[in-house]
């Protein structure tokens, strides 16, 4: 065996990764009390290096290996020892089993958490809803309502509004300039004392009030309110420059906005991100039981009816606690409600990985299981040995 | 003979603690309190008998399981809340709360410490806390600020409160809950409940005439309307004020449905008569003021015999529970545990084989003890064991028990007994330190309701931890055994090795297993399988830590003394996993928080770090040979 494989395959190796994988989880369940468990995930499983940010020098320096790194390191660890260092005898078909089944886990959970996507639905009772929110990320939306039958909605995702740049949406007659973006914010009055900076909106609630950033927040029951300044202008320009509409603050929670251009209407507004189902989802009840005389949830579950927008076909569900409905490639589950029992949360994930660990799990067990009653077995032989 | 001598010696002692304790728990009264305490009602959303109630409240409000009363005498807990229920007006000058804030007392009347008793006793054990204890009526005189600030101090967070915050809250609180059971059974505006009812048969048929004219819009005599309208009116008040239910109800779609005394009483202006349930209550209380215990003591079968007749499984579960309370097998089981403690550590000066025997079946009866605790909880709630923080301590213990048998069977040394006794007499502590005032046969959320989950998961994953502590306290007992004694002879250190070994083998097995079903626990109920929920990190934080020792083994990097240090750092890592997790108030698993309980934790750590500190003493300080 080859010395660089002799060691990529060491239980040295293993070892030492094992132990930083442990700091490295004390450390990232810690600090999820600051950061929540969103933000501690990221900062610390799923990423190569965990990295700190010195703002004197503007750069963030790594000081530990993340979940990526370790985890790859023990995939190439396992790999090498499995190809090189295990022969492979009946006896040893339990530690096989085991070895196998955790480069599967290992790269099920690499799987998760690339492709793994939460999202929630909220539905009131008697309502129809064909789209997920994002938990996090917010969109700024403009919605042609000149039509009155129907809505055509332009939608610019939180991550190009966080390049502030100018956008051109197909479709719309004037491009979007995105002047500030605030990953999280809070409405103030705007007055005489009011800074220079949050002056820039002349159109709208912007001459009332102005958004002032605030730190994010990754916590689980907090969501950061993004706000962005936007300046629309057209998209024809009559020789040198093209005609400003006007520059809006928009933020969730305020009144939509609307602005007339060309003839046409359009509303624009920030609200979650949305993805859109090929399926809708009709709320006919949600019921929360209580134990008797006391708040204490005893269950809680949305009746639905979920139609396929393709085929027409309608089906009911009942969705509650421990049994979230399946469906298409997507899993609600009930999470929460709100709005005196009448409105339903229910959480929504896509996980392409969702079979792997069942897999891997099963190997492991298995082979836990084997190999601990191959070594029971020896014990009891040796001692009966001893005894004789 | 001469070998079971202390095995019979022993049995006796324990079985004689049992007895004792169920004696010690009925009230010396006329009064049958043991039926008493045995009714069912609902509170907490369960069917409870009334001795829980008392028993958890006098825990809350007292912090002690009896009462002492002014002139100094001591209360079993339904003899109090018997009073509190049906004469509160000699309850509320009874000084059952306890208060321990300073800053709390200096608002209320000022108390002497008691003086009385010897002045060598007071030299010994201090003043004593009788000034930490006040009546209602003593509280009541600054109730209004209390009030206040309970209500300031509740918009926070309980985290964030200060002591004082967190005593003010928690005493309004207890006042409220007491005031509520003043006003369960009887609102206490007429001096007599039956007479009330007679009063009421009395006035409601003419009344129901009226109500009935009224709706046909005829003209009606209002005169005759409103006595029934005032007793309606305080019944409404009493509905909301009262703490439990007392009414059973035929269950509809197999959901309980009892009804609150009050509900009851306006149910008579329906039915025109009050309903058995009723009546045997209202001769309780009537009784119970005027000291008439036979008329007491002839209502209660009858009250048991109308309950039953509705529900049945109410009642079964009642008289269980009863039973439970006075077994109270866990503290009991304590005892047992010293008591082999005792035994084991004596067997080895005298290299005695009969007190070692004795150890062994002790252990086996206070495990079949400690089981049988398990068993009525599992019957009680229709849950599986682990439930909560508490009733986990509980099954840690009696995990560490159940392998401290196997490997007793096996070697025969006493190790294994003295092990179990440890463990087992540590976790019950913790477990009874985690009451913390609440009723630990609480009703699940609908999250963890589910018992297949419960068993599969919970079960294995705390066995899990049984198994990593046994193995962390059998090294603890090997380097100290080691330093101090010549004991660990290289057989003993041969045994000890391999018994660690194998259970963290098996502790490997149980919390990787219990860890997977949690995740397709997870899987089924909320489509994902792995969260990096802090639980969850803790359970793998274990499983990583028995896996290095494992491979640390195999590779030969830890011999004998490297592995055990490292099975007592296991210590710390289950500690962290099963509560300093809990701790950390964040994640889906944050059933059991505490925040005052850290500090405890943090010295069980320093411990164990100490004790691995001890295990790489040199070798010239060990009197046992060492290696490795």
């Amino acid at each position: 065996m080859k010395p660089l494989l002799k060691i990529l395959a060491s239980l040295e190796v293993t070892i030492g990764a094992f132990v930083l994988a442990m700091v490295l989880i004390l450390f990232g369940t810690i600090d999820q009390a600051n950061l929540g468990i969103h933000g501690a995930t990221e900062k610390y499983f799923y990423t190569v290096f965990v990295t700190q940010y010195i703002p004197s020098l503007d750069i963030s320096v790594p000081y530990m290996p993340g979940g990526y790194l370790i985890g790859f390191v023990l995939l190439i660890n396992m790999t090498a020892a499995i190809v090189y260092r295990f022969k492979f005898t009946t006896d040893k078909i339990g530690i096989w089993l085991v070895h196998v089944g955790f480069i599967l886990l290992l790269l099920g959970e690499f799987i998760s958490s690339v492709f793994q996507h939460e999202a929630s639905l909220t539905i009131d009772e008697g309502q129809t809803v064909d789209f997920t929110e994002s938990f996090r990320d917010s969109e700024l939306a403009i919605v042609d309502t000149t039509d009155p039958d129907k809505d055509r909605v332009y939608a610019i995702p939180q991550v190009m509004l966080e390049r502030k740049q100018q956008i051109s949406v197909d479709g719309l007659p004037f491009n979007i300039s995105v002047d500030d973006f605030m990953p999280n914010s809070v409405m103030q009055r705007r007055n005489e004392s009011t800074p220079d900076f949050a002056r820039l909106a002349n159109r709208g609630i912007g001459l009332q009030a102005y958004a002032l950033p605030i730190a994010e927040t990754g916590k689980m029951n907090d969501r950061n309110v993004p706000a962005v300044i936007v300046t629309l202008f057209s998209k024809e320009s009559n020789g040198q420059s093209s005609e400003v509409l006007g520059t809006w603050l928009v933020r969730e929670f305020i009144p939509n906005q609307s602005v007339s251009y060309g003839g046409r209407e359009y509303t624009i507004l920030m609200r979650r991100e949305r993805e859109m189902l090929d399926y809708a989802i009709t709320l006919k009840d949600f019921s929360h039981d209580r134990y008797l005389g006391t708040n204490i949830p005893k269950n809680f579950s949305s009746d639905v009816t979920v139609l396929d927008k393709d085929t027409g076909l309608e089906q009911d569900f009942l969705i509650y606690m421990n049994n979230p409905l399946r469906y298409d490639d997507l899993t609600f589950y009930q999470q929460g409600f709100m709005n005196d029992d009448k409105t339903s949360i229910l959480q929504v994930v896509r996980n392409p990985g969702r079979s792997l660990p069942y897999i891997s799990c099963s190997l492991m067990t298995l082979g836990l299981a084997l190999q601990f009653g191959i070594s029971l077995q020896r014990f009891s032989k040796r001692r009966k040995k001893a005894a004789a | 003979m001469k070998r079971s001598l202390f095995t019979i010696i022993a049995l006796a002692v324990f079985f004689g603690t049992i007895y004792s304790n169920y004696k010690r728990q009925t009230p010396k009264s006329e009064l049958d309190y043991d039926s008493f305490g045995q009714i069912p009602v609902v509170l907490n959303g369960r069917v409870q008998p009334l001795d829980s109630v008392a028993r958890n409240t006098l825990l809350a409000i007292n912090g002690k399981s009896t009462a002492t009363y002014q002139d100094g005498s001591r209360h079993q807990p339904i003899e109090w809340l018997a009073e509190v229920l049906f004469q509160p007006q000699l309850a509320v000058d009874r000084p059952v709360f306890r208060i321990h804030d300073d800053g709390l007392r200096a608002i209320l009347p000022h108390k002497e410490p008691d003086q009385s008793g010897s002045m060598i006793k007071r030299m010994l054990l201090g003043s004593g806390s009788s000034h930490h204890y006040y009546s209602l009526n003593e509280i009541r005189t600054v109730y209004d600020k209390i009030r206040q600030d309970a209500v300031e101090a509740s918009e926070i967070e309980g985290q964030l409160r200060n002591r004082y915050q967190n005593a003010v809250v928690n005493l309004a609180n207890n006042v409220i809950r007491f005031y509520n059971l003043t006003r369960t059974v009887h609102h206490g505006e007429s001096p007599s409940f039956i007479e009330e009812l007679t009063a009421l048969q009395t006035i409601i048929p003419a009344a129901i005439e009226e109500t009935e004219k009224q709706q046909r819009g005829e003209d009606f005599d209002s005169s005759k309307l409103s006595p029934m309208l005032s007793f309606m009116q305080v019944y409404r008040t009493f509905e909301s004020e009262s703490l439990f239910f007392t009414h059973p109800r035929p269950h509809v779609d197999g959901e309980q449905t009892w009804l609150k005394m009050s509900s009851a009483l306006d149910e008579i202006t329906r039915d025109g008569k009050p309903s058995e349930v009723t009546l045997h209550y209202a001769t309780l209380v009537d009784a119970y003021r005027q000291g008439d215990a036979e008329t007491f003591n002839a209502a209660l079968p009858k009250l048991h015999e109308a309950i039953e007749s509705i529900d049945p499984e109410a009642t079964s579960k009642a008289t269980a529970e009863r039973l439970f309370n006075y077994l109270s097998p866990f503290y009991v089981s304590i005892i047992g545990y010293v008591i082999v403690f005792l035994l084991a550590v004596f067997s080895w000066p005298f290299g005695s084989q009969a007190l070692n025997r004795a150890a062994y079946w002790t252990t086996v009866a206070v495990f079949v003890f400690h089981t049988i605790g398990m068993g009525f909880r599992v019957y009680i709630i229709d849950y599986a064991p682990v439930i909560n923080l508490y009733s986990s301590a509980i099954y840690v213990g009696w995990g560490a028990t159940l392998l401290a048998l196997i490997i007793e069977k096996l070697f025969k040394n006493g190790i294994g007994s003295f092990v179990a006794s440890v463990i087992g007499i540590a976790s019950l502590i913790v477990a009874h330190h985690l009451i913390d005032g609440k009723d630990t046969l609480e009703q699940m959320k609908a999250v963890l309701d589910s018992n297949f989950w419960l068993t599969v998961h919970v079960l294995t994953v705390t066995f899990g931890y049984a198994a990593t502590f046994f193995a962390g306290f059998f090294a603890i007992f090997y380097v100290i055994a080691g330093i101090t004694t010549k004991l660990i002879d290289k057989k003993v250190a041969k045994m000890l090795s391999s018994v660690v070994f194998g259970i963290v083998c098996f502790s490997t097995l149980f919390s990787f297993f219990g860890t997977v079903t949690g995740g397709i626990w997870a899987d089924q109920s909320w489509g994902r399988f792995w969260g990096w929920d802090p639980k969850e990190n803790g359970a793998i934080l274990l499983v990583l830590w028995n896996v290095i020792i494992l491979h640390a083994r195999w590779g030969g990097f830890a011999r004998t003394r490297g592995i055990m240090a490292m099975a007592i750092f296991g210590n710390v890592v289950t500690s962290w996993s099963w509560m300093g997790t809990n701790m950390l108030g964040i994640g889906l698993h944050s059933y059991g928080f505490m925040n005052s309980a850290f500090q405890y934790l943090a010295g069980f750590w320093v411990l164990q770090l100490f004790f691995i500190a001890l295990a790489y003493l040199p070798q010239s300080r060990w009197k046992s040979p060492v290696n490795g």
